[in-house]
């Protein structure tokens, strides 16, 4: 497979507390994987808070530099491009955030930040080329030109915002989109439109997608394939239908039950013991996820289990598959499967 | 400069504006045409009648070396101008580049600027202008200016730098670079247009700070040479004992013009600094305080409350809403964001509140709780908690009856527990609000057994708010709302900022706590599922009003209010992969409400009816539906194929998708 992008070994590291007792937060922790340039997937990374996924999608982006482990993009290094390579880097890997109101400069009407990237980068040869690509982009998200050109972001929901923010990514004409969060503060009903507008941009337009999220439920909707983040580390990853339906590192069984359900017959079970006090962040020499697990066992606390295929299309961090063969050289895209 | 006036865009201008600019206007039209009416340099030289009173020939009098006062007026009233203008722009101008440099770039840049203007702001300003100004030779306006503005800037340094930093962080500076802007394009494009109104008022400030500086160095004999100022006029008034002769005309019209001048750019900078903080500009329209003293009801059978079995019941019920109506009234018009709400609960019932944003839910806990804040005001209706109405009583019974009646934890509560105090005196300080008696023994039993409950360990007592997880933060806020056990939990949003492993622990904690209790809770939410998982019974606010209630599993087996069935379809769940669903269009503004039913432009249903009548409670089914479709059907119909919701969206066969969109 040609790859678009090649995360190897990548680990990030945060010093914290003050200089006479610092500590460090291993953030991302050797996470590996690939994804493919020929047939472009949309990729989940869920964790909760603390997780590294945000940590991830800053270095992915460029905008962070990974204390070990290279990020490889369409064959370079994005540590050692230059300054052409960087900014063209900048346009074809492309961000939506989070907060569809922070992103908005309160000062511009909306169409500024569909104009710019057009003139920055290029990308149109006329006013009149300019403004028909912005208009495809917007039906292609769904929202109708006429109405949303020349208002002010006040003007407009969040759910239209952040619809605004994937078709000026959309513009950019970018291989790869990072979304990080993009629905967490959108109304749960206007959630569909956004995540239905990156479908089509993966789909029929062939951008690979990486999707940030802490909501299980939409990654199942959306991804082909996600990796369960916990504590920096990969613990589950594989096909999202499999992994989130039937998960197996005992991590992704715990979110997957603490989903509330709209399902009266899936109710909670009962409340169990209250999480960790001090949420254990210092290096563990064993799996992280031991100090929380109810099946952490005498071998869990020796060192960090490492991936175990499982199937053809998942793999699973937890010594409960220790029978199963180590996933070779860790590297995620072996269990990937493509388009769904 | 068409973006200029975008700063300035729908703002009415405010009439403290509009006055200061019609006083400094006047200031500068007399010092532009008096020299038409005056000769000026016939009159400074003098040699007419020294000391002379007003008269028709000479208007302000004349001084001790027979000026006419009016043509000095005239020239000095441009140079006090020239000169503030000067230090203001110079002072300004030097502190919004050090600014705008040091808080975006940062690092050693930014480190020198904030020690040298922090070690500047130490010195006593005005010393160091009287040394220099006694001590430099043939001083000029200029200079003097300069000398202003070089002990003026370091405070709009230190401001715009600030401002920089919050901006520098917010989402669309890094959404600029993603479109391939430069730093220093997203310095002054994106960040400084921003700044603008808070620029603007600051200037003002300090012109006005500058003149009276340079006023009141030169009435003390420190000012420029050979030049009419203001402030060397009152200087000579006073050398030549003016007051002492009762010469008023000689001081009395610098004086005036100096306090226009000071009235007009102060009017100004108060008018900008309304456009540069728009909050006080939403200040809500001024109305005389009528404090509602209905006598309580006797309890009657209420038309329209609808418990959650259908039937209307007000005798076992703990609370009773009925008609409640909260209205807000700003210059943006008038809404009620609770419209008519009735409904009862049981003891001990969980019901969850949902709906979008926008829909009323916090203004209803809000509401409940006595708490409405200006421009908001409850309109009527009734809130009988245990037989008492709660909107009849005074600020000070309410007060009582909070927290050991009624108990809110509020949205992002980890915020509303105080950063400064440990959790044993915030508990503690709520227990002796309502039982000043309780000795310090039985306060730490009860501080233990509160927390335990709530799945702390006692010595989460002696911490502070910041030693605690999200998720403990939520429990401590728990134990707080729960130790004096109240008969009513409102819950508003309060998992929203955890992890949904900590949601589920904390959620089935407050069931635990709230049937110990025996209390009844109201969970309010925009999540289904955490709804689901809570409640007994549930209702559904839609802009306002209640438009369905009943028992949680006969709403959720079958909605029949079209809203209701969205909602719970907008959920994506984990069964199948299939094409969203989403609501098409958005709630309405509060100051924006549609004719008859509210959700008739979103409903796939809404027919002529809809359009002008509004739609009651009613029985439907087991549980009560505001829509017009019941009586006639007994289930909501299926969706119709293709509907187009006149939004952005398009409706098919119970899909919504994007509206360009080809379904096979």
């Amino acid at each position: 497979m040609t790859t678009l992008l090649e995360v190897q070994e990548v680990t990030k590291r945060f010093a914290n507390g003050p200089l006479w007792r610092r500590d460090q937060t291993v953030a991302v922790d050797h996470v590996s994987f690939a994804l493919s340039s020929e047939e472009p997937t949309i990729t989940g990374v869920v964790g909760e808070s603390g997780s590294g996924k945000t940590t991830l999608a800053l270095m992915l982006l460029g905008n962070l530099q990974p204390d070990e482990g290279q990020i490889v993009f369409r064959g370079k290094d994005v540590a050692q491009m230059s300054a052409a390579e960087r900014f063209q880097f900048r346009r074809e890997v492309q961000p939506i955030f989070q907060d569809p109101f922070a992103a908005f400069n309160p000062f511009y009407r909306v169409d500024h930040v569909l104009t710019t990237p057009l003139d920055r980068f290029g990308l149109a040869d006329s006013t009149k080329a300019a403004t028909n690509q912005i208009h495809e982009a917007l039906e292609l998200v769904g929202l109708r030109p006429a109405e949303t050109l020349g208002r002010f972001p006040h003007q407009l929901s969040g759910g239209q915002r952040q619809r605004i923010m994937v078709a000026r990514a959309l513009l950019c004409r970018p291989k790869l989109i990072i979304a990080d969060e993009p629905v967490s503060m959108v109304d749960a009903s206007l959630r569909a439109t956004i995540l239905a507008g990156l479908q089509t941009l993966n789909r029929e337009l062939g951008i690979a997608i990486l999707y940030i999220t802490h909501d299980l439920t939409t990654s199942y909707q959306v991804c082909d394939n996600v990796m369960v983040m916990y504590a920096g580390s990969v613990v589950e990853t594989g096909a999202a239908g499999q992994v989130i339906r039937r998960p197996e590192h005992p991590y992704t069984q715990l979110l997957v039950a603490s989903i509330p359900s709209v399902d009266r017959s899936k109710r909670w079970e009962d409340e169990e013991s209250s999480e960790p006090i001090a949420h254990a962040r210092r290096a563990i020499t064993g799996c992280k996820f031991a100090p929380r697990c109810r099946w952490a066992a005498e071998s869990c606390w020796q060192a960090m289990p490492p991936l175990y295929q499982t199937a053809a299309h998942r793999a699973a961090a937890c010594v409960l598959y220790e029978e199963h063969p180590v996933l070779e050289g860790q590297a995620m895209e072996q269990v990937f499967q493509g388009r769904q | 400069m068409h973006w200029l006036g975008r700063v300035f865009r729908s703002q009415r201008l405010s009439a403290v504006l509009v006055l200061g600019v019609l006083i400094l206007g006047a200031v500068v039209a007399f010092s532009m045409a008096g020299p038409a009416f005056v000769d000026v340099d016939k009159a400074l030289v003098g040699a007419v009648q020294p000391s002379q009173p007003p008269s028709s020939e000479f208007l302000l009098g004349t001084d001790s070396q027979g000026r006419d006062m009016l043509a000095v007026m005239v020239v000095a009233t441009p140079q006090t101008l020239k000169m503030g203008v000067i230090a203001g722009l110079v002072g300004i101008g030097i502190g919004l580049l050090l600014g705008l440099l040091a808080g975006f770039f940062g690092g050693p840049l930014d480190t020198v600027v904030r020690v040298i203007s922090d070690s500047l702001m130490t010195v006593p300003g005005i010393a160091i202008l009287i040394i220099i100004a006694a001590n430099v030779e043939s001083m000029s306006i200029e200079l003097m200016a300069l000398t202003v503005a070089s002990l003026a800037w370091m405070n709009p340094t230190r401001t715009i730098r600030s401002q920089v930093l919050s901006i520098r962080e917010r989402g669309y500076t890094a959404v600029a670079r993603a479109n391939g802007q430069r730093e220093l394009e997203i310095l002054f494009r994106e960040i400084m247009p921003n700044l603008l109104p808070y620029i603007a008022a600051s200037l003002v400030g300090a012109i006005n700070g500058a003149i009276l500086a340079t006023v009141g160095l030169e009435s003390l004999g420190l000012g420029a040479d050979n030049v009419h100022t203001l402030g060397t006029t009152i200087y000579w008034a006073r050398r030549y004992s003016a007051i002492l002769r009762g010469q008023w005309w000689w001081w009395g019209p610098p004086i005036a013009l100096i306090s226009l001048i000071f009235i007009g750019l102060f009017l100004l900078s108060m008018g900008l600094d309304r456009i540069a903080n728009p909050t006080l500009a939403s200040l809500p329209r001024w109305r005389p305080r009528r404090r509602k003293r209905r006598t309580t009801k006797p309890v009657e059978q209420p038309v329209a409350a609808f418990s959650a079995n259908g039937g209307s019941q007000g005798t076992q019920s703990i609370l009773r809403v009925d008609e409640l109506l909260v209205v807000f009234e700003t210059q943006a018009g008038i809404g009620a964001a609770v419209d008519g709400v009735s409904f009862t609960l049981r003891p001990g019932e969980r019901m969850g509140l949902v709906g979008e944003s926008g829909c009323g839910k916090t203004t209803m806990a809000s509401a409940l709780m006595s708490m409405i804040r200006s421009p908001g005001h409850i309109d009527g209706g009734a809130v009988v908690l245990a037989g008492e109405d709660l909107l009849a009583l005074r600020e000070s019974e309410m007060r009582r009856r909070r927290l050991k009646e009624i108990a809110l934890m509020p949205q992002a509560a980890m915020n509303s527990l105080n950063p400064v105090m440990r959790i044993r005196d915030q508990l503690t300080d709520a227990i002796l609000a309502h039982e000043p008696q309780t000795s310090q023994q039985e306060l730490t039993t009860i501080i233990t057994t509160a927390l335990e409950k709530v799945g702390l360990p006692a010595s989460v007592a002696e911490r502070y708010p910041h030693q605690l997880s999200g998720g403990m933060k939520q429990r401590a806020t728990m134990a707080i709302a729960t130790v004096l056990q109240p008969k009513l939990i409102i819950a508003d949003e309060p998992t929203s900022a955890l992890d949904v492993v900590v949601q589920r622990q904390v959620m089935m904690t407050l069931a635990r706590v709230q049937e110990e209790l025996g209390a009844a809770t109201i969970l309010i939410g925009h999540d289904m599922g955490l709804i689901a998982q809570f409640s007994d019974s549930i209702g559904v606010l839609y802009a306002g009003q209640l438009v369905e209630r009943g028992d949680i599993d006969v709403v959720l087996d079958g909605p029949r209010h079209p809203y209701t069935r969205l909602l719970v379809e907008s959920l994506p769940d984990m069964e199948t992969r299939k094409d969203f669903v989403g609501i098409p269009g958005l709630p309405p503004p509060l100051f924006n409400r549609p004719a008859g039913c509210r959700f008739h432009p979103r409903c796939p249903f809404a027919f002529e009816r809809c359009y002008r009548e509004e739609p009651v409670l009613q029985d439907v089914a087991g549980r009560a539906v505001a829509c017009h479709l019941y009586p006639e059907h007994n289930d909501l119909p299926p969706l119709p194929s293709t509907v187009n919701l006149g939004n952005d969206v398009v409706l098919t066969n119970g899909t919504t998708s994007a509206a360009n969109e080809v379904q096979p």
